[in-house]
């Protein structure tokens, strides 16, 4: 599934200062496609989280379109065309499901609900729509990510880095075709970064649509192409 | 929806000291509710079951009981009392034009002594002239009661043989009265030959009730009723001036005096009651938007893997839902025993009558107190749902950053 983002723009307004708009974001296209992990990278404040977000149907543009193309199906011989969903046309509930069914987040910040388990956590988007719990699955998950010893534990008791591998976990439970990563190798020692770094290139291998903001060097090496922003705007589109 | 609620009731669980905060507020919420429109409500069933029982126009006793507040302590508060006057006065008030009918009644108060089985208070009216005693009396017992026959007030505990003796007079108990929260629940009941029997036997005995007055002729209080279309208050006046050792008093007047003491408890209940419910809310909207807001990123991350705002708002409500209700159900449970417990001291301590209301009454009342309490709740949390949900996710991160 591929990701076309269309003249994005985004601004904002600064606390208590309605008429000081400031633009985030300024007219950004840009091109995930299935298979490819990309590399979002630029200096704190760029706009690259604000582009993630918009990218993953959380955060409105004030302009532009954000669409999802599936490849279409070739088993027939010939591949017939895939479906074009535009994000920001669903209504909310649309949306969320469809977040829910074909996007995986690993946001940058702490993001588990501190009182459930790491397995609890990991399943939530699973049991939010009554779906079946792949147990083998989650497994292999939990014990690639090396998350087996707290897998009982509540979260608010992990550290730092686990609770990003946590995140990793749970933004794959649901077998997306899009990752979405935030800093995903932020809090990280050096080898769960290979891991995590690994899984996510794995993962684009596998015909997934991965998508990496991120300020770690070892990180863009991973990267099949790689957007540089600056001042909310794309500077350079290198693969 | 069965998402929904797993993950409240996780979240309630995983925020112990929080959500048990929450419970004692809305519990306090729902006691002051229901605790006070059933204390209200009881002490409004006891005026009307105090009224309905003195049954007469006019009550007639010597100076010295009112003066004392005898009366109304024997009444309400069925304390143990007695105060006496001659008979003489039975003929000239039937004499007075515009009165219909006269009875007299006796209190005695039984003593502690060997003589007497309990310390309770006995009643004893003449059953050929009585009209206020015996029609309600007849509620529980239709037959006419007999020598050495007599009737308890509802609180009263009659032993396994049904007998009891009071001044060496052994006494039957023939029926049980229905509760009136009055002080006449703690009050046995005889007919003028018992009581009769029961007085001059105290006398012989050496207790110094009637000190000048001839126990054969004592009586405790003259009952009286008006002829319709005559003027009550002139009655009192003419009664009054037939001696200056006793008083009578309009039966209207002295249920508009206790009237008057609950109207004042009933504006105080109902001040206490708008002023807990303000303050209580207040907290509650400040609790519901601290809450929201130190969950951003909790929020924000239902958002992430796929919850829609509906679904957020969703589970904030059912959080506070389950937790009102837990709390209303606790605040109405405990206030209900409490109330049950302490009926009779609260009657006492505020000397006013009160019957608590029929089971209909409160299962209704402890449900309304619930839903109001649930209500409130989920209206303030769904207005902090509202505000983060309303927003988009990026945005609320970025504001909670």
């Amino acid at each position: 599934m591929d990701i076309l983002a269309e003249s994005i723009s985004y601004k904002y307004f600064r606390k208590g200062k309605k008429k000081e708009a400031i633009f985030e974001l300024l007219n950004i296209s840009l091109e995930l496609k299935e298979g490819e992990l990309t590399g979002i990278i630029g200096h704190s404040g760029s706009g690259k989280s604000t582009l993630l977000n918009i990218l993953s149907g959380a955060l409105t543009p004030v302009t532009g379109t954000v669409k999802t193309k599936e490849r279409g199906d070739i088993s027939n011989g010939y591949r017939e065309a895939g479906i074009v969903t535009d994000l920001y046309s669903l209504n909310d509930r649309e949306r969320s499901r469809f977040r829910n069914r074909h996007i995986g987040i690993i946001p940058q910040d702490r993001s588990a609900l501190g009182h459930l388990t790491v397995y609890e956590n990991i399943i939530l988007p699973l049991k939010m729509y009554g779906e079946m719990i792949p147990e083998k699955y989650t497994e292999k998950i939990i014990s690639d990510l090396g998350l087996e010893r707290v897998k009982r534990e509540p979260a608010v008791s992990l550290s730092g880095g686990e609770v990003r591998r946590l995140s990793v976990a749970r933004a794959l439970i649901g077998r997306p075709e899009i990752i979405l990563a935030d800093e995903p190798t932020g809090d990280l020692d050096q080898d769960n970064r290979r891991v995590v770094l690994e899984i996510l290139k794995q993962l684009s291998k596998e015909g997934k649509t991965v998508l990496m903001v991120t300020h770690d060097k070892e990180a863009e090496s991973y990267a099949d192409r790689i957007y540089r922003i600056e001042n909310g705007a794309v500077i350079s589109d290198q693969l | 929806m069965k998402f929904i609620i797993e993950l409240a009731i996780k979240n309630i669980k995983g925020r112990g000291r929080r959500s048990s905060a929450l419970v004692l507020l809305t519990a306090l919420l729902s006691a002051s509710l229901f605790g006070g429109t059933v204390t209200v409500r009881s002490l409004q069933n006891g005026l009307r079951s105090y009224e309905a029982r003195l049954g007469a126009d006019i009550i007639v006793t010597p100076w010295e009981a009112v003066k004392e507040g005898k009366l109304e302590s024997i009444l309400i508060q069925g304390a143990p009392g007695y105060f006496y006057m001659e008979d003489s006065l039975l003929e000239e008030i039937r004499q007075i034009e515009g009165v219909d009918a006269i009875s007299p009644q006796f209190y005695l108060s039984s003593a502690s002594s060997g003589c007497c089985d309990t310390l309770v208070q006995i009643i004893g009216f003449d059953p050929d002239t009585d009209f206020s005693v015996q029609p309600w009396i007849r509620e529980s017992y239709s037959q006419s009661l007999g020598d050495g026959d007599v009737i308890v007030g509802w609180n009263i505990r009659v032993p396994e043989n049904r007998h009891f003796r009071f001044y060496n007079v052994d006494c039957t108990v023939v029926a049980r009265l229905d509760k009136t929260g009055t002080g006449l629940d703690s009050a046995i009941y005889a007919n003028m030959n018992t009581i009769k029997q029961m007085m001059e036997s105290a006398d012989d005995i050496g207790f110094t009730y009637f000190k000048d007055v001839d126990v054969k002729k004592a009586v405790s209080s003259i009952l009286v009723n008006v002829k319709e279309g005559y003027d009550t208050g002139k009655i009192v006046s003419e009664i009054n001036r037939l001696s200056k050792d006793v008083s009578a008093t309009s039966t209207k007047d002295m249920v508009s005096s206790v009237a008057d003491g609950l109207s004042g408890i009933s504006k105080l209940v109902g001040i206490l009651i708008v002023f807990t419910w303000i303050l209580g809310t207040a907290i509650l909207v400040v609790s519901f938007a601290m809450m929201v807001n130190e969950r951003v990123s909790e929020l924000a991350a239902l958002r992430n893997i796929g919850g829609s705002k509906a679904m957020l708002s969703g589970i904030l409500i059912a959080e506070a839902v389950i937790v009102s209700f837990t709390g209303g159900a606790v605040g109405t449970a405990l206030t209900g025993l409490v109330i049950i417990t302490f009926a009779d001291t609260l009657k006492n301590s505020i000397g006013l009558p009160l019957l608590l209301s029929g089971s209909g009454y409160i299962t209704i009342m402890v449900i309304c107190s619930i839903l109001v309490s649930v209500a409130v709740c989920a209206v303030t949390s769904s207005v902090c749902a509202f505000r983060i949900t309303s927003k988009d996710t990026g945005l609320i991160l970025r504001e909670g950053k």
